[in-house]
């Protein structure tokens, strides 16, 4: 039965691989790699040639997909607590084929427009009344326009945070779901108003696809079949492991103790009747002397 | 007395946890559990009094036919059908078979003694209306848009058809006379009207004079009657080739001007009904010779069924005489039998009179009676006899739709003496016998003296609060719109409150409104909204111990939420939003207290909608105040700050699932076995949304490679997506539980044809590396509020199952301080409530624990989770067509009650930990104080014999 323990393991492997292989090799942008960007200076050093490329464009009137190059452009939108939505900035992606058909997006890159004048101030006048600062970005980005994914900060915690802004850009197959957007420092309530240092942002992109969710586990006896879910766990563990052998003492203890008991019982018992001849006729004689006196 | 009969056995304690058991034994059903049967609103009956038992076979809205005792009321039998096949009608034929036509084309036969299944026939399958009708020579016929099929009552074999037009005919009516069938039909533009052969089927199409064009028709013994757009009432005898029509003026006819007027479809040999729109109702003779008025009956009046008595028909009508009595009249031929005329006094809590069903039967002095069976408002079904009601059966508990509970009030001081004597002689008596059970000395008869004294407690049903908070009132809310208050002691109905206008509401929602801390002596409020979709909504405040109705508010907006805010005035009245349409927020009470109180936790109010049908939920704050114009009250606009947008084509949203706001988390910190400190991620602002790829509802359309389901967990106050995970080949219907950390869900794997469960445990790591010391001291724990809008750390586990059984709905167990382990309650397909322990889909299984995992309680890991025969907390019971299961937390912190409802309701107490905090209710007390005296007489004596013992051995 030992000789099971490597082979279940190897085919646990290959399972392993199977269902690995089976679902999306992630390319290597996807989830964790930051996306960097932003005008600003202080916070810049790799010259990102692709924010220089969309810098060189900024007033790009829509996005726009080039065949030849697989780029796709789409805006990015801010609202200043409930006003009309104005162009923040330019996405830039490259598409590439999905595993579940369709295109995904890659490389995903976006240039921050500063801040206008009449902008700064109505952000001034949301750090005041504690308001929303929205953004929004095409739901589906390789056709923009209409409807829309939106996604809200408090003012004053981008405040407190220096402008420095998350970006999870959660996409399947080229449509985008949902934006969360985050300010990159703690904003505990009550927020307190704080002015920015600078007024350029500082953003990084996370472009999420989700992950694939663990199967359910087959056992290399149980395929199938549905008798072994009534089983029990512990049905289960005992026909898949035997339990180890015991040690003798570890089997028989509750024999060899009554045994030893019994044993010593008799031996002091022998003991005690090779000294009885003489010691308790004089114990005896002791005893009952003062009892007699007593009496009297 | 029983706290102290609690805490003095505490050493006992660990014995009987021991002893204890999950299951229940044979002899505990029913003693602290109950489970009660209904059918539904009946919307067809036939009474069936001829031999043997009297009784009633009913059909229902819930598609359940069902033998009625005619004496009582009681279930001698049902049948539940499948619900979205409503019945289209009910016939008893050959004096031995009640025969039902559900919409889909199935005819059904079941046997009357005990309702078991004749025979079957499948006649069609599309799901439009039909007609079924007993032909005079005890077949049957279906009357489906034009079709006849005529079955043999039998066997169900199909005996002819007839495909009268090969246009489909909306509107139909049907009479025999003779060996002739005569059916009329309205195709849209034209009137066709058929003779066929009973015999064989073979049928000729007449013509008619002129063409007609009628707003109503009837056909009634070979004569055709049909009202036309000019007021003319039409009448032709069905002989021939070509039908020869009369008209008459229906104003000459009734001697009033009408404006307009219907033909009721109701069966009368020889005549119809004629209802105006003044609520006259006319009762009209058809003959060879034309029409003439029989009877007239002022105001509205209900008509039910006719019956044949003597030659001719007879038929009765309700009339509503005033709030508490009703009129109940029959017509036989021309004129009313004065003997027959009553008047019935009715709960004036039931509403108006729907439907009526009339049955005649021969009186002990050989003259004639008559029994109506109505259909009230409130769905109530009642037997009419002898001027009074002689059983009511509250069927509108078979549609529950919410549900709420209400403490009971607390036990008054001051009991009288008698009743602790009484109590004390009752207690005694109950354990001598129960102690002779024990020692097995009991006869039989002491046995079931034993077993009815455990089932009729009375403790059980008082109407006070009790210690272990095991008593308490379940309010339902049922679609009808009538509020029952049911006792969890036995189930029985404390108060019922029908509110008229919650009926004509499509979505009913309970909230409570206000459940006194201070003011104890104070009743509960709960508060019930409707909304329907024509854009008004309703709300009543009804006090939740005594069923009396506050307040009523007639809305000029549906409601599309309802949030309770975790704010109370000073007279504990929870403040409610209410989100309208245009998704601007109305605030109740409308107090200026309530404003105050509102305005300064206003720019923290969040809420979300989802909107299935276009795939996105979104996220709106409370922005400012605005005039609410001439409605008044206190509205305030909100904004929209997030949004999700599920792709369409490959994303539909399949469930939504929120924590219970008012849930209890004993401890954030999971302490593992190798000593490390995860901390739970207690978010109450988290949402679960499971998505399912679309699809068309075709059978075996599905394709494993492309279903997929997404589940996410996302932060309703950002809209953040905290979490995003598919599963592969996954199927909906999908259902979901969300408690504390984990989420729960359940769907369908088609390519293991398996259906799955998974689980997903959110963990905070930011909290990471601080210890435990702080954590007690309030710096990381669950109390300290925390803010969506910061960065968050979190980790997800996740693991999947297979599940054994079909699942109709699901929920948690709740209990009241969050200590006690959860059981994840199943309703399966089988109509029964499996509660499986939360500690099998714990996603740390593995399929080899290291020995701290083992320590720690984890179980090894297996594909499938068990279902054990003693997990089915419905033991024998099922409860048809489970709806919800809902759980409500005693006050005894291992024990939660579960409420579990379909058609039928079933209420169980669970301990999902075992009850480790209390003795069981059938402790042997006498046992242990006998045992405990016994004990002390036998160290008593043993110590008299072992002085004597001592002082005979130094007396030696």
């Amino acid at each position: 039965m030992r000789r099971l323990a490597p082979t279940i393991a190897f085919f646990a492997t290959l399972l392993a691989i199977a269902t690995a292989s089976s679902g999306f090799q992630w390319d290597e942008l996807d989830d964790e790699e930051w996306g960097f960007v932003g005008s600003s200076p202080a916070s810049s050093p790799p010259p990102a040639p692709q924010s220089d490329l969309a810098r060189k464009k900024p007033a790009a009137p829509e996005a726009s997909s080039s065949p030849e190059s697989n780029k796709v452009q789409f805006p990015l939108e801010h609202a200043f607590g409930g006003s009309e939505f104005t162009r923040a900035g330019v996405f830039t992606a490259r598409l590439r084929p999905s595993f579940r058909g369709g295109q995904a997006l890659g490389k995903l890159r976006l240039s921050r427009l500063p801040l206008s004048g009449a902008e700064r101030q109505a952000f001034e006048e949301l750090l005041k009344e504690d308001g929303f600062y929205t953004i929004r970005v095409p739901a589906n980005p390789l056709s923009p326009g209409a409807p829309f994914v939106i996604s809200s900060i408090k003012a004053r915690c981008l405040a407190i945070a220096n402008l420095k802004e998350h970006l999870d850009i959660h996409m399947d197959q080229g449509n985008i779901i949902a934006v969360g957007y985050s300010a990159g420092a703690n904003c505990p309530y009550p927020r307190e108003l704080k002015h920015p240092a600078s007024w350029t942002f500082d953003t990084h992109i996370v472009s999420k696809g989700g992950e694939q969710a663990k199967t359910v586990l087959f056992n290399d006896f149980g395929l199938g079949s549905t008798a072994d879910d009534t089983l029990g766990d512990e049905a289960m563990a005992a026909i898949k492991k035997p339990p180890p052998e015991k040690s003798f003492w570890a089997k028989y203890w509750m024999y060899i103790i009554p045994l030893g008991l019994i044993v010593m019982n008799a031996i002091t018992q022998v003991a005690n009747m090779q000294e009885e001849p003489g010691a308790p006729a004089g114990g005896g004689q002791q005893a009952r002397a003062p009892a007699a006196v007593r009496r009297r | 007395m029983g706290s102290w009969r609690r805490w003095v056995l505490a050493p006992a304690l660990l014995l009987v946890v021991l002893a204890a058991c999950d299951a229940i034994y044979e002899d505990q059903v029913g003693l602290w559990d109950w489970h009660q049967e209904y059918i539904g609103k009946v919307t067809h009956a036939v009474f069936q009094t001829a031999s043997g038992k009297k009784r009633v076979i009913v059909a229902t809205e819930k598609s359940v036919v069902a033998s009625l005792n005619l004496r009582s009321g009681e279930i001698f039998w049902r049948q539940v059908l499948e619900e979205s096949e409503p019945i289209d009608g009910l016939q008893v034929a050959l004096g031995k078979y009640a025969v039902s036509l559900s919409r889909g084309g199935s005819l059904r036969s079941f046997h009357l003694p005990d309702g078991s299944l004749i025979w079957e026939t499948s006649l069609y399958t599309s799901p439009s209306p039909a007609q079924l009708f007993l032909l005079p020579s005890d077949d049957l016929l279906v009357l489906k848009q034009g079709i006849v099929y005529v079955v043999s009552s039998a066997d169900g074999r199909l005996l002819w058809t007839a495909d009268l037009l090969d246009e489909r005919l909306a509107q139909t009516s049907l009479s025999f006379e003779g060996k002739n069938i005569y059916v009329a039909g309205f195709s849209g533009s034209s009137i066709a009207l058929f003779r066929i052969d009973a015999s064989t089927g073979a049928f000729t199409t007449l013509k008619t004079t002129e063409p007609l064009n009628p707003s109503s028709f009837v056909l009634s013994s070979g004569v055709f009657a049909a009202l036309d757009t000019q007021g003319d009432i039409v009448t032709g005898l069905m002989e021939g080739e070509v039908v020869e029509l009369q008209k008459t003026s229906l104003a000459t006819l009734l001697d009033s001007p009408v404006s307009s007027a219907q033909l009721l479809p109701d069966k009368i040999p020889g005549g119809c009904v004629l209802s105006t729109d003044g609520g006259s109702i006319f009762v009209l003779g058809l003959d060879k010779k034309g029409v003439e008025v029989l009877q007239q009956i002022q105001g509205p009046a209900v008509v039910s069924n006719s019956i044949v008595l003597d030659g001719t028909f007879a038929q009765s009508f309700l009339q509503r005489v005033n709030s508490k009595e009703i009129r109940v009249r029959v017509l036989s031929g021309k004129e009313w039998i004065e003997t027959a005329e009553e008047t019935v006094e009715v709960d004036p809590n039931k509403g108006g009179v729907q439907k009526v069903f009339m049955n005649a039967y021969i009186k002990t002095d050989r003259s004639r009676g008559f029994r109506v069976l109505i259909v009230g408002q409130d769905h109530s079904l009642a037997l009419l006899q002898q001027g009074k009601v002689v059983w009511s059966r509250e069927e509108a508990l078979a549609s529950v739709v919410d549900t709420l509970t209400a403490e009971l009030p607390l036990e008054k001081a001051g009991v009288s003496v008698a009743e602790v004597e009484h109590d004390l002689y009752e207690w005694l008596k109950g354990h001598v016998l129960r102690l002779k059970s024990t020692l097995m000395l009991a006869t039989a008869e002491e046995q079931t003296a034993l077993q009815a004294l455990r089932l009729n407690n009375a403790d059980k049903t008082k109407m006070t609060r009790d210690h272990n908070g095991f008593r308490k009132l379940i309010v339902v809310l049922t679609s009808s719109g009538k509020l029952f208050a049911l006792h969890t002691g036995n189930g029985g109905i404390v108060w019922s409150r029908f509110i008229p206008e919650l009926s004509t509401k499509g979505s009913l929602k309970l909230y409570p409104w206000r459940i006194p801390h201070k003011h104890v002596d104070e009743n509960p409020v709960a508060l019930v909204l409707g909304s329907s979709h024509d854009g008004t909504g309703f709300a009543a405040w009804v006090d939740m111990l005594t069923g009396s109705v506050q307040e009523t508010l007639a809305l000029p907006y549906s409601v599309k939420l309802a949030l309770a805010l975790p704010l109370v005035d000073s007279s504990e009245r929870r403040l409610h939003l209410l989100i309208d349409d245009q998704n601007k927020a109305h605030l109740y009470p409308t107090s200026d207290e309530s404003l105050s109180l509102f305005e300064k936790y206003m720019q923290n109010v969040y809420f979300y909608i989802a909107d299935k049908g276009a795939g996105q939920i979104e996220g709106y704050n409370i922005k400012s105040q605005i005039d609410s114009g001439e409605e008044g009250g206190l509205v305030f606009l909100s904004q929209k700050i997030w949004s999700v947008l599920f792709p369409k084509d490959s994303e539909t949203i399949a469930a939504i699932t929120t924590r219970r706001a008012d849930e209890m988390v004993h401890t954030q910190a999971k302490v593992l076995g190798n000593r490390d400190v995860w901390y739970k991620y207690l978010n109450k602002n988290m949402v679960f949304v499971a998505t399912v790829t679309p699809q068309d509802s075709r059978v075996g359309a599905a394709n494993p490679e492309e279903t997929w389901l997404v589940a996410y967990l996302i932060d309703s106050v950002t809209g953040q997506i905290l979490h995003r995970v598919s599963h592969a080949h996954a199927q909906g219907p999908v259902h979901a539980v969300f408690s504390e950390n984990w989420v729960v869900y359940c769907y369908f794997n088609v390519r293991n044809h398996r259906h799955e469960m998974s689980v997903l445990e959110v963990y905070d790591k930011s909290a990471d590396g601080k210890d435990v010391l702080q954590l007690m001291l309030g710096r990381y724990n669950a109390s300290v509020p925390f803010s969506s809008f910061s960065p968050r750390n979190l980790e997800v586990k996740g693991q999947s199952y297979f599940f054994p059984s079909t699942v109709r709905t699901m929920s948690v167990t709740f209990t009241a301080r969050g200590i006690t382990g959860k059981q994840i309650l199943v309703g399966t397909i089988g109509n029964q409530v499996i509660a499986l322990d939360k500690r099998f889909l714990d996603p740390r299984r593995s399929a080899d624990p290291t020995p701290m995992e083992r320590e720690e309680g984890v179980i090894p890991l297996s594909e499938g989770l068990p279902v054990f025969p003693q997990s089915y907390l419905t033991h024998a019971a099922r409860v048809e067509e489970l709806r919800g299961i809902i759980s409500v937390p005693a006050r005894l912190e291992s024990t939660c009650l579960v409420f579990a409802y379909g058609i039928d309701l079933f209420f169980t107490r669970t301990a999902p930990s075992r009850t480790y905090d209390s003795l069981t209710e059938d402790f042997s007390y006498a046992l242990l104080l006998i045992t405990i005296v016994v004990l002390v007489v036998a160290i008593a004596v043993s110590m008299v014999l072992s002085q004597r013992k001592e002082l005979r051995e130094k007396w030696k």
